[in-house]
Order: C-alpha cells, then sequence, then structure tokens
C-alpha cells in the first residue's frame, strides 16, 4: 500500500478532526542530511541552498494531511542569491565591528531599518513556495507592524514580561491575519485571560528551575571563600563549573520554551481558516523541551551523527500534536500559483515549515 | 498498489495508482496511470485519457516523499509510488535524479560518514587557516594601515588606554631597543611604530600589536620591565605580532569560523545555533594561542640574533600573572598560561 493511503482518511461530509502525520523515517532522513553536509563542505557553502530545499521538501513531503502530503517548491538559487545577500551584510557588520567600532551605528540602523523588509519578504517567500494539494498559502506582511513585533522581545525583558500575553496576543492574531491558503484568509483570537494563565504558570516554573542554578552559585562561593589564598585567583572544580552552565541554560531555555509553545497552542486552537475550519495543537512544552535537550545531548554525545535522529523525533512529535477540524470538505481554495517572487531573503530562514510552525 | 524496490522492478511496472486532482479542485479522486504500448494513460472514474508526459512537471525525488505529477491543462496526479514514477519517467525517456541514488545507497553512506568526518576535521585544522592567510595576502598594506589608526583611535576613545605619563627616559630606553631590535630583524624599518599609552584606563601592563605596523606599550609595562632584556622580549614579541600581520589573519580566520558553522548546523533551531557559536569562539581562542606561542617563538629568535636573554621575557610574565591568570587554563583562554609561555622560551 503507498503511503497515501496509509495515512489518509476517506473524506466525509460533517466536519471532522484530521490529523497530521509525519512519515519520515531517521534512515532516510539520515541519508539525504549526510549526503547535503557533505556536497555543501565540498561546495565551500554553495550547496546549501540546494540542500535547504531537499530538506524542507522531505519534512513538508512527509508531513500528510487527510491523505495528501504538503509541497515546497523554492528553487535552489532563489536561496543561494538570498544566502549570499545575507552573507555580504553580515561580512560589512563584522568588518565595521571589528575595524571601525566607532561607525558601529551605522550598520545597525541600516539593519533596523531594514529588518522589517527582510522579515516580511522572508515569511512571504516561504509563504508562497509551501503547499498542499497544489494549493499555495501566502503572507502580506506591514512594514511597522512587523517592526512592533521584531521590537517586542525588547518590552518583554523590559517588563520582566507582565506584557508577554499582550504582545503575544497582538503578535499571533497579525501574524494569522496575514497568512491566507488559497486565497482563504487564517484568523486568531487568543483569549487574554489563558495567555497570562501562561505567564503565570511560566513565573512558577523560573521559580522552580531557579532552584539548581542558586544552589550552583551557592556552591562556587562556598568553595570560593573557603579555599581562597589571598594573592590567588580562585579555581572552583570544574564540575560546579559545568552544573552553573548547565543549570543556567536549563533556566534561559524553560522558561523560553514554556511560554512561547504554550502561547503558541492556544493561538493555533483559536485559529480558524476561511472562517469555517479549526485546528488544534497539544504540544506539551515540557515534553518537547526534554525531546530538544535529550536530542541534543545524544547529538553532541556522537559527534553530530545522531542529529536525523534527534530532528525526525522533534518532527514527528510536533506534528502529531496538531489536527485540523475541517468544516466538511476541504475545498473552495484558489489553486493558482502567486509568483514566489525574488527569493532574496529567504536565506534567513526565519519561518521554517508550513503554518504547523506557527 | 504495492511498490517494489530495486531498478529492474521499476522498469517492469505498468501502473501507477494515486489520487487525481482536475484542474482548479482539490477534491481526490482514485486513478491510475499506466504504460501502455501505446504511451501514458490516465484511468479514472471509468474514463481512460492519453496523458503527455513530455510536457508535465514532475516532482524530484526525495527519499521517499510522495510525487506530484503536474499536467499541463492545470491538473494534477499524487502518488507515494516513487519506482513507478521513475518509470513513468523512463517510458517518457527522462532522467531519475542522481542525487537520490547518492542519498539511498546504504554501503556509500558509511565511507561517505568517514570521508566527512575526516574532511571536517582537515578543515577546520588545515583548510581554514590556509584559506584565510590566502586572503589575507590580498589586502594591501595601506589598508591594513588604515584600519589599524582607526583601532587605535577606537581605543583612545574607549577610556582603556590614556595618554602616556612615562618620563623621557623610559621613552628614550624603549625606543633604542626597538631600534637594535628592528636593525637586528631585517627588512623595512618604517613597518614598525612605537607609541605609549597609560594603562590606567583598565588594560593595565601591556603590549600590544595594531594591524599596519604600531606597536602601542603602556607605562606600566616600562614600570615591570626593569631589566632591558625582558623589555626588548616584549618588544620583540610585538614585532613577531607585526611580521606575520597576526591581527589581520585572526580577524579573516574568525570571519571563516562563522560562515562555515552556519552552513554546517543549517536546520539547528536555537540550541544547536548556541553550541556551534560556543565551539567557534572556542576554535577562534585556540587560532589566538597559535599566534601567541609564534610571535613568543619569533622573539626568542630576535633575542638570540641580538645577544639577549630570551628567558627575561618568561621571567616577567610569570612576574605579571605568577599563576597563569586564568583559573580555567589554557583551553578556554587567548593566550597561553604565563607558566607555559615561560617554559617554551627556556
Amino acid at each position: 500500500m503507498d503511503q497515501l493511503d496509509q495515512a489518509g482518511f476517506a473524506p466525509q461530509s460533517d466536519a471532522h478532526e484530521l490529523p497530521f502525520v509525519f512519515t519520515g523515517t531517521a534512515r532516510e532522513y539520515f541519508g539525504i542530511w549526510i549526503v547535503n553536509l557533505l556536497l555543501s563542505i565540498v561546495t565551500l557553502g554553495i550547496w546549501s541552498a540546494w540542500a535547504k530545499v531537499r530538506r524542507e521538501r522531505w519534512v513538508a513531503g512527509h508531513t500528510i494531511l487527510d491523505g495528501s502530503p504538503f509541497e515546497y517548491d523554492a528553487r535552489g538559487i532563489q536561496i543561494l542569491v538570498g544566502r549570499a545577500i545575507m552573507l555580504l551584510i553580515s561580512i560589512a557588520y563584522v568588518v565595521t565591528f571589528h575595524f571601525f567600532p566607532n561607525l558601529i551605528w551605522i550598520p545597525l540602523l541600516v539593519v533596523f531599518i531594514v529588518m522589517p523588509l527582510i522579515v516580511n519578504q522572508s515569511f512571504r517567500f516561504s509563504a508562497r513556495v509551501s503547499g498542499w494539494r497544489g494549493v499555495r498559502f501566502d503572507f502580506k506582511g506591514s512594514y511597522f507592524k512587523t517592526l512592533g513585533l521584531i521590537a517586542l522581545p525588547i518590552a518583554y525583558v523590559l517588563t520582566l514580561g507582565l506584557v508577554a500575553p499582550l504582545g503575544s496576543r497582538a503578535a499571533s492574531r497579525y501574524l494569522a491575519a496575514r497568512f491566507s491558503f488559497g486565497g482563504r484568509q487564517f484568523e486568531t483570537r487568543p483569549p487574554l485571560k489563558r495567555l497570562y494563565g501562561v505567564l503565570g504558570r511560566t513565573y512558577l516554573l523560573g521559580i522552580v528551575l531557579l532552584i539548581p542554578l542558586a544552589l550552583s552559585i551557592a556552591g562556587i562561593t562556598f568553595h570560593v571563600i573557603t579555599t581562597q589564598e589571598i594573592g590567588t585567583t580562585p579555581e572552583p572544580p570544574p564540575l560546579l563549573i559545568l552544573a552553573l552552565g548547565a543549570s543556567y541554560f536549563l533556566f534561559i531555555f524553560g522558561i523560553i520554551y514554556y511560554y512561547s509553545i504554550s502561547v503558541t497552542n492556544i493561538a493555533v486552537n483559536h485559529l480558524t481558516l476561511d472562517r469555517r475550519h479549526e485546528f488544534t495543537s497539544r504540544v506539551s512544552p515540557l515534553r518537547y523541551l526534554w525531546i530538544d535537550i535529550s536530542g541534543w545531548i545524544v547529538t553532541a554525545l556522537t559527534l553530530g551523527l545522531m542529529h536525523p535522529w534527534a530532528a525526525v523525533r522533534r518532527w514527528r512529535y510536533l506534528t502529531a500534536k496538531r489536527t485540523v477540524i475541517a468544516d466538511g470538505e476541504l475545498d473552495g481554495f484558489d489553486t493558482g500559483r502567486p509568483r514566489s517572487g525574488r527569493g532574496f531573503f529567504s536565506g534567513i530562514g526565519i519561518f521554517d515549515g508550513v503554518g504547523i510552525g506557527f | 498498489m504495492a511498490s517494489a524496490s530495486g531498478s529492474e522492478a521499476a522498469s517492469q511496472r505498468t501502473i501507477v495508482g494515486g489520487a487525481f486532482f482536475p484542474a482548479g479542485s482539490v477534491r481526490r479522486e482514485p486513478a491510475e496511470l499506466r504504460i501502455g504500448d501505446g504511451g501514458v494513460t490516465l484511468h479514472r472514474d471509468g474514463e481512460t485519457v492519453a496523458v503527455d508526459l513530455a510536457a508535465a512537471i514532475v516532482s524530484d525525488r526525495v527519499g521517499s516523499i510522495p510525487r506530484q505529477i503536474s499536467f499541463a491543462d492545470g491538473s494534477r496526479f499524487e502518488t507515494g509510488d516513487n519506482d513507478g514514477v521513475d518509470a513513468l519517467l523512463a517510458a517518457a525517456g527522462r532522467r531519475r535524479s542522481v542525487i537520490h541514488r547518492l542519498e539511498a545507497l546504504r554501503p556509500w553512506l558509511l565511507v561517505t560518514c568517514a570521508v566527512l568526518c575526516l574532511a571536517i576535521f582537515a578543515l577546520v585544522r588545515w583548510g581554514l587557516p590556509a584559506a584565510s592567510d590566502f586572503v589575507a595576502n590580498f589586502i594591501p598594506a595601506t589598508t591594513e594601515a588604515t584600519v589599524g589608526a582607526y583601532a587605535l583611535d577606537a581605543f583612545d576613545k574607549s577610556g582603556e588606554m590614556k595618554p602616556t605619563r612615562a618620563s623621557q627616559r623610559d621613552i628614550a630606553r624603549a625606543t633604542a631597543l626597538l631600534d637594535e631590535l628592528v636593525a637586528a630583524h631585517g627588512g623595512d624599518p618604517a613597518a614598525f611604530r612605537l607609541i605609549f599609552r597609560s594603562g590606567r584606563g583598565g588594560i593595565g601592563a601591556n603590549a600590544l600589536a595594531l594591524p599596519g605596523g604600531t606597536i602601542v606599550v603602556t607605562d606600566e609595562m616600562l614600570a615591570r620591565a626593569t631589566d632591558d632584556d625582558a623589555l626588548a622580549g616584549v618588544l620583540a614579541h610585538e614585532m613577531g605580532h607585526v611580521a606575520e600581520r597576526h591581527p589581520l589573519r585572526i580577524f579573516i580566520r574568525t570571519l571563516g569560523i562563522g560562515a562555515i558553522s552556519t552552513i554546517a548546523i543549517g536546520d539547528a533551531g536555537t540550541i544547536g545555533t548556541a553550541i556551534a557559536t560556543a565551539a567557534g569562539v572556542g576554535l577562534g581562542m585556540s587560532y589566538s594561542r597559535e599566534f601567541e606561542r609564534e610571535a613568543d617563538r619569533h622573539a626568542a629568535e630576535l633575542m638570540r640574533r641580538t645577544g639577549r636573554d630570551p628567558r627575561a621575557l618568561g621571567r616577567l610574565l610569570l612576574l605579571i600573572a605568577p599563576d597563569g591568570s586564568d583559573p580555567t587554563g589554557g583551553w578556554l583562554s587567548s593566550h597561553p598560561t604565563s607558566v607555559e609561555r615561560a617554559t617554551n622560551l627556556e
């Protein structure tokens, strides 16, 4: 039986829940990943653009909804041009930073002004090359709203997170409204109350994760005080330093992951397409954090060779936790192909994936 | 339809099952493509039509993802039967994907892994430094000098260095030592320029080399290096940095590391990028240590030529930082430890 029959369902006429199914295996991805890496190195990075296309196509093609796979249609050359431009910008920035530190404000200002354009173009490109059953996504960004979106994290940090739910609600409403599928609009109205609930739980998690961090700091301080001799520099044992690093890492990523995944769940659970189809997302932040961290530990221990296994594990989990609640048939979409335009800024890869990554 | 693997089976395929979508519609209908004597035909809903594969767009094979065939009239055919699609392509006289065969062949993968590990190791250890130094050759001396001037300006403005308070006698002493070393070094005397700053803003007893040949020595270093041989050692060390164009080369190597890690860790996500950045910084510091050792060797050679004692520099280093000055020791610092350097200078 071919994969489509295994993953699909017979269409019915009532509202029904359609799961996303990820059919890719680590084994298969390993071959693709290894060849991508080798060719990229041998071609000094030029192949990396085509490598990205192959990877995106593989992930999209193994994501099945109602028996049909997702599609990713970018051409390698578009991504290459985008990456080349980003590389030139980075070099200009580093040269200035290294040799002309006084003038650093010039490239920073330019980047700041140009960033919303880059982000919007990047979203638009990724959307227009992604599709399902021949129907394409689209994105129409607004310069100032995207500028606001980029500046949000600053506000979060300044207010210790208190305005984060407001920002998340505004961000998800803005983004959803600007994406479309086959000419039909997405929309989401996540309730503020639930978002603040997430914030509260994030604070609690933060307090819990502060404990190992505080213990590490206390341990190091204790060690320094008891072994310090005048005139020498303290040398805490490497194990304590490792513990400090790990607990700091865990604290930062723990609260970021918990908040952003929970908020994304809420946004997706209130997402609608064409005002009739709905979506669900039941990703567990802690489970996902565990999958991500354990994946990275295994990858590091195997010098990177287990990366395909870790990646497939992540994708499979995320896909399995999302569904579409279709109102009747999934139809009525325009099948015309919008021009994917100049993929100049797709090299940033801000938007990876197909609406599953909101 | 059962999908067989292997190219022999593919060439015998005659039926490919899948889903058909009429132009403009997303409703799927079961359908089949059949390879017959008269070409390829599409069977659906009891009807049979001939199709022109030559004019159709067929998606590339990547692993085992389903394929799409877009016909000229806008209708589409989706199937998970990759071998079947390959058979259709063969019937229409079109080529199969070479990359896919590379990705699918199992024994090749292990060889590819081994080659990859070796390639990465060789690249990082030898390729990157060699390529960066090659690029450095193309940077003209005037550009380097301009850059050095800007860097000095920035340093002065940052407050880490302040105008010198050294006595005329100390300045004369240092300048005389430099002249002696430059004479022994050979080459263009104008390539080295000695200037003085006070390190009371933060850098303390220190000496640095800027791109373009300017050597900065701080008052605090002059005060510590009462022994002429030791001061000559410091100057010789910095001259080593200038002669080998270390500041420029380190900068280019760091750029290279950044570019490579970005390429290699393509789909990594946030945690992966953080790890790659940390590894890159560690690598950059090891290049730093390599250059410091090179400068020390240069200094020792120059000292011997002028009849001075190379170990004086080692003693000075131990005086400034007796225990190595970096608690985490060799690997995480940008200089080899003072102890290591003193030993090497013996």
